[in-house]
């Protein structure tokens, strides 16, 4: 494997906190002085909260249409003034 | 946003009925949301966020629900409300199970994680898809070589890293630093 793909590698087992001792000890002095290595483990890091966001976005848009059709149907016409009942000022 | 290339409703551990529970647990947090002076919108935006959070949970693999998916749902709406109007928390009474939810810090997003968001929408279906299994779905290899088509697990591991490489390179391209992430 090449370099850059083994350092994404290691970032990747440091965060899963699955390195061999020995490999951490030297991973981890490897953070202190390589900057682009620190940089792997950040955007790391925040690709695993982005790819939360991204999901969480796919199940809103999925939100969005249930609100549409529960919100529009005749049929769910008591249910639509169950609701808009409680927002009456 | 493109579309979702793996169905929401695979990710989670039994596939649920948002339909159902949308009828069945909104009442109940656009009476709360009333109560407490909202709108129709906030109710709306709040149970939304509230069944993301309820997926989230329903899929870990070790949730355990020991109430109504509506309570539970109320429950969650119930400490968003708090998050996002801090003032009024004292008017809301939660009892021992919502009070027992946690909802991790993070889940509103900033700029710059909607930012990164587009950089890995950037590197293609495939690799969101591998990305996504992995790390936000937790797939065994074994089940991610399979289930995307990957000759073997080897190979499902290296495109993987590829990937991370790829997006990795999308963000040095468009000369962003770290500090530019710092939240």
């Amino acid at each position: 494997m090449r370099t850059s793909l083994n350092d994404i590698r290691l970032a990747e087992k440091h965060i899963q906190k699955t390195l061999e001792p020995s490999e951490s000890l030297v991973f981890q002095a490897r953070l202190i002085t390589e900057p682009v290595l620190r940089w792997d483990v950040y955007l790391l890091r925040k690709v695993c909260d982005v790819l939360a966001l991204r999901q969480r976005k796919g199940v809103k848009t999925e939100m969005e249409a249930i609100h549409t059709r529960l919100f529009t149907h005749p049929a769910k016409a008591d249910f639509q003034k169950q609701i808009f009942q409680l927002f009456k000022s | 946003m493109e579309a979702l290339a793996i169905p929401v409703a695979t990710t989670c551990r039994e596939a649920m009925d948002f339909e159902a529970l949308y009828e069945s647990g909104f009442p109940g947090v656009a009476r709360f949301v009333s109560k407490m002076n909202g709108s129709f919108e906030d109710a709306k935006d709040i149970f939304h966020d509230a069944l993301v959070i309820f997926h989230e949970k329903h899929a870990e693999e070790n949730f355990n629900m020991h109430s109504s998916p509506e309570a539970y749902v109320l429950g969650i709406a119930k400490h968003l409300w708090l998050k996002r109007f801090k003032t009024s928390g004292r008017y809301i009474s939660l009892d021992a199970m919502e009070s027992a939810i946690a909802i991790s810090e993070d889940y509103y997003p900033t700029v710059d994680t909607s930012t990164l968001l587009q950089m890995l929408e950037k590197t293609g279906t495939k690799c969101l898809d591998i990305l996504q299994a992995f790390y936000y779905e937790k797939m065994p290899l074994q089940a991610l070589a399979q289930k995307l088509g990957f000759g073997s697990v080897h190979s499902a591991t290296v495109q993987k890293y590829k990937c991370l490489e790829k997006v990795r390179d999308e963000v040095k391209n468009k000369s962003i630093s770290y500090e530019d992430f710092f939240e």
